[in-house]
This record gives C-alpha cells, sequence and structure tokens, in this order.
C-alpha cells in the first residue's frame, strides 16, 4: 500500500486520547473514506498524519518512508497534503497569492500555478481577488488547488463538501476523483456517509477511537447492519 | 479659521511619521498576536542610535535613519528572543505584561549610557518655507518624503517578495502557512527585525522635529497603540490610515482644547473605536 497509517494511538494531550488504535491505508489512485459518527476521531486521525498532533504512538508511512515524529513542514516535503475543514484558505490574500502559498516549497510554483488556472478556470477568473471573496464551493476548489500545488502523493480531505450545495458538493467530487485519477491517494473525511461511499473505492468505518468496519463502498453502503448503526438509515 | 490649513498640514507631517512605528506595532500584533508595549524603548533606542550617526559620526538625517533602523532591528531581535519568545506560549496577556517590563529595562539602559538630559540632532538651519500662508520646515518635507518612502518600501515588500507574503500568511492563518512548510519561527524573528526596525526608525523620525530624551518612546506609546487600534489591529494599512486620524486629530484638537490635552485624542479614538467599530478601521487585513 502506498499509504499506511497503523495502530495510531493520539489525542490533543495525554489525558485525552481520541485515536485508541486505528489503522488505515491506501493505494495510490484509490479514493479512501474514513466514516463513523462524531466524535469517533476521523478528523483526528487526519491531524495525526500531518503531523498537528503533539501525542502520537503508532507508525505512519508513505511509499515505506516513516513519517512519524515529523514536523508538519517536513511531512509536506515528503508528499502529504492536508485541505482542513475550515481555515483551509489565506482569507486576506488573492487567489494567485493563496497558490503561491500553496507551492512556498515547491521548486516552480509559477508554471504549477498556470496548470492550475486551466485545470480550474473559476479560479483563473478570480486571480486577483481576495480568497474572502468566493463562494463556499469556489473556496474549496480553492483549498483544493493550494493542496495541488506541491503535486502530493497522498491528499487529505477533512469533509470537503460540508456547507456545499448538492451541486457544488457534486462538482468537487469530480474533482476528486479527476485528482485520483492522475495516481494520487486520497483520505478524506465526510460527515455525508452515503455520498462519500457512492465516491469512494474503499472506505473505514471508525468508532470511539477503534476501526469498526471496512470495505468497499458500495458493499458497506449495502450492509443493513452499517447503514442502521453508522449511516443514519 | 486662518490657523486650520497650517494645521492640516503639520497633521498630515505628523500622521505620516507617527505610521512607521505604528506598523511596526501592528506587523508584530499581526504574525506574533500580541502587543508588544517594548516599541516605546526601541522608538528611543532608534532616537539615541540615529543621533550617535548624526552628532558623533556626522552623518546626516538620512544615512542616520539607517543606523536606528539596524540597532533597533538588532535590539528588538535580541531582545525578543532573550525575553518575549519564552514566554509567549503563556499567552499573549502574559507576552504583553513582559514586554511593558522589558521596555522599562531598556529604557533605563538608554537613560544609564545618555543620561537624562534633552538632545537634540545636529541638524543644518535652514529658513521655513512659507506656501499660500502654510509655514513648513525644510527638514519636516525631507522627514515626510523619508517616511514615505520607507512606507512604500514596507507595502512593496509585502506585496512583491516571497518572505512578505509568507509574512502576510502567517499573520492571515498560521496553522495553514505552517502546513504549507511556511516556518512560523523564521518568520516570527524576521516580522520582530523588520518591525523594530521600523519603530527605530520612526522614533528618531519623530524626535528630528524636536529634542530627544530616553522618554521619547514613551510618549509616543499611546498614539501609537490608538494608530495601530483605530485602523485595525494587526492591519498595516490600518496602521497607516490610523496614523493619519490621530495625528491630524491631534493637531486639530488645538482648534478647541489647550495644547496640554492633545494627548487625549488617542485615548478617545480607541474608546469611539472600541465602541462603533470594534474590529477598526479596516478590520483585521493584514495587507
Amino acid at each position: 500500500m502506498m499509504f499506511e497509517a497503523s495502530d495510531i494511538i493520539g489525542g490533543y494531550s495525554a489525558a485525552d486520547q481520541i485515536l485508541k488504535g486505528v489503522t488505515v491505508a491506501a493505494d495510490a489512485g484509490e479514493i479512501v473514506a474514513i466514516l463513523g459518527p462524531n466524535g469517533a476521531g476521523k478528523s483526528t486521525l487526519l491531524k495525526a498524519v500531518t503531523g498537528l498532533l503533539p501525542n502520537l504512538t503508532g507508525s505512519i508511512a508513505l511509499a515505506g518512508d516513516p513519517l512519524t515524529g515529523l514536523r508538519p513542514r517536513q511531512i509536506a516535503e515528503r508528499g502529504v497534503a492536508y485541505v482542513p475543514q475550515e481555515s483551509n484558505i489565506f482569507a486576506t490574500m488573492t487567489v494567485r497569492e493563496n497558490l503561491e502559498m500553496g507551492g512556498y516549497i515547491a521548486s516552480d510554483s509559477t508554471s504549477r500555478i498556470e496548470e492550475m488556472f486551466g485545470r480550474f478556470p473559476v479560479l483563473a477568473e478570480k486571480r486577483g481577488e481576495a480568497a474572502r471573496t468566493l463562494s463556499g464551493g469556489q473556496r474549496q476548489i480553492l483549498a483544493m488547488a493550494i493542496a495541488m500545488m506541491v503535486s502530493p502523493r497522498l491528499l487529505l480531505l477533512d469533509e470537503p463538501s460540508a456547507g456545499l450545495s448538492p451541486i457544488a458538493a457534486a462538482q468537487l467530487f469530480d474533482t476528486i476523483r479527476e485528482i485520483a485519477a492522475q495516481s494520487v491517494c486520497i483520505v478524506l473525511v465526510e460527515q455525508n456517509a452515503m455520498d462519500a461511499l457512492e465516491l469512494c473505492d474503499r472506505a473505514y468505518i471508525l468508532s470511539a477511537g477503534r476501526n469498526h468496519a471496512t470495505g468497499a463502498g458500495a458493499e458497506l453502503a449495502a450492509d443493513p447492519d452499517i447503514r442502521r448503526t453508522f449511516l443514519g438509515g | 479659521m486662518e490657523l486650520l490649513p497650517q494645521l492640516l498640514v503639520n497633521g498630515i507631517i505628523s500622521g505620516t511619521l507617527l505610521a512607521i512605528p505604528a506598523i511596526g506595532f501592528t506587523a508584530i500584533f499581526a504574525v506574533l498576536r500580541f502587543p508588544n508595549f517594548s516599541v516605546a524603548s526601541h522608538a528611543t533606542i532608534g532616537a539615541f542610535a540615529g543621533y550617535a550617526a548624526n552628532v558623533w559620526l556626522g552623518l546626516p538625517a538620512a544615512p542616520a535613519l539607517i543606523a536606528a533602523f539596524l540597532v533597533a532591528a538588532l535590539v528588538g531581535l535580541a531582545s525578543d528572543e532573550i525575553a518575549l519568545k519564552p514566554l509567549r506560549p503563556y499567552g499573549a496577556l502574559t507576552a504583553a505584561i513582559a514586554s511593558i517590563a522589558l521596555t522599562i529595562v531598556l529604557e533605563n539602559m538608554v537613560r544609564f549610557g545618555f543620561g537624562n538630559e534633552l538632545r537634540g540632532y545636529d541638524l543644518p538651519l535652514v529658513r521655513d518655507w512659507r506656501i499660500a500662508g502654510v509655514r513648513v520646515g525644510p527638514q519636516q518635507v525631507q522627514n515626510l518624503v523619508l517616511a514615505l518612502i520607507i512606507m512604500a518600501a514596507v507595502f512593496a515588500a509585502l506585496k512583491f517578495t516571497r518572505i512578505g507574503k509568507a509574512m502576510r500568511a502567517v499573520a492571515d492563518n498560521p496553522t495553514l502557512a505552517e502546513l504549507k512548510g511556511i516556518d512560523p519561527v523564521r518568520v516570527g524573528r524576521l516580522t520582530v527585525f523588520i518591525a523594530m526596525g521600523l519603530v527605530g526608525a520612526g522614533g528618531m523620525l519623530l524626535g528630528l522635529g524636536t529634542s530627544i530624551d530616553p522618554l521619547t518612546g514613551f510618549r509616543f506609546i499611546l498614539p501609537i497603540f490608538a494608530a495601530a487600534v483605530v485602523g485595525g489591529l494587526g492591519s498595516i494599512p490600518g496602521a497607516a490610515l490610523g496614523a493619519m486620524v490621530v495625528g491630524i486629530g491631534e493637531e486639530l484638537s488645538v482648534l478647541v482644547l489647550s495644547p496640554s490635552y492633545k494627548s487625549a485624542v488617542g485615548f478617545v479614538a480607541i474608546v469611539l473605536v472600541l465602541a462603533f467599530r470594534p474590529r477598526g478601521l479596516l478590520g483585521e487585513r493584514a495587507y
């Protein structure tokens, strides 16, 4: 597997272990969804991978390269990009400057920015405008484009469709599929479980900081027990 | 009413000079998220470094201003690393209180070295110009031009350089900036260096018009703070605008108040802004 996180135990302090031994893995080009009730540790798991969690045990590796214990910058340099659920853009800076900051550690960000404008015409139209003037859907596209500036091998998305209209969410999911098609490994946390199961290749269901179930998206969506307990129907 | 144009010109000049240290103060707030009141002593240090370069070394005002910038920047960086940085994890209030203590220490070091007496810069004596009934000194105009050049350089650096943009990114969203590989410690250091340099240069510019003593910076702390709050703490264009409001307000207050109440304008401006527009005139826009 391209990305592997095994037996992750950790939280925001030593006394507050939200993750109690979670294991997830994903392959290149695969979309993996992390689902589960509130407080299951889904977003915390993404933060653990990006180096934002101070207390952590277990092992995290990308293409065999260990990430455990590295600073967020070092993890970013190894090809991990993370799109937080909120505050995922530089609101006071222009769209173009946002992309420049996304490619801060990249060697050739200028051509990459043009590539992003080609891929996301809505951003090209607004390149000189402050990011805070964008709509919710446009902000999520920008957040994704910021992450893509470093050509990541692993893209972590925390509730990318939160607060979006159904149309904007559908467009965003199309974008996620396009990114995965370029052999990028995508791990996403979603509140809207049925949509996420439709989008993903595989899903992990977490409960109270532990793995509860795993399987192909369609398989989990069809399982009546899983539907009743975790997917609200 | 014939006083009005004169007061307006004076206000524009003093507001522009005040903008330089106010930009330094607000830049530190934007990036490090605490009000660093040691700008008072750093303005004094800049004024004295400029004095030493001007009077002892015989340099004209403009090159002496570079000395004021560099000395205040270096002292600012060192004092931040030693005294304030270790306390920042304990919160903005702790760091702010520590900065007041730091300013007392630094101010007294200046007093120990230079004494308490008033000192004046060695500037050529030139006749004031009279334009349409408004009197303005060539030195004032030179100070104004220097302040505008410094401001233009700061804005250009923030807008066009990679590190300037990184500073704005950290001010805007520190967590995302770190995720994108921007080193917050390095950006913090650079911000303190530039900001305290600006404060030092501002201290000298403000001192050029009068005389200096170890309390020079302390006397300007209220207008500096008021300018930053009025413009919106953390907003650099806001600090420039706020400085103009405070500078012009202080001068115009002379029309209705005794000049000794000038400094009350800063207080009134803070109270009005907190009451009607708590985020300041330009909000928290870093640039």
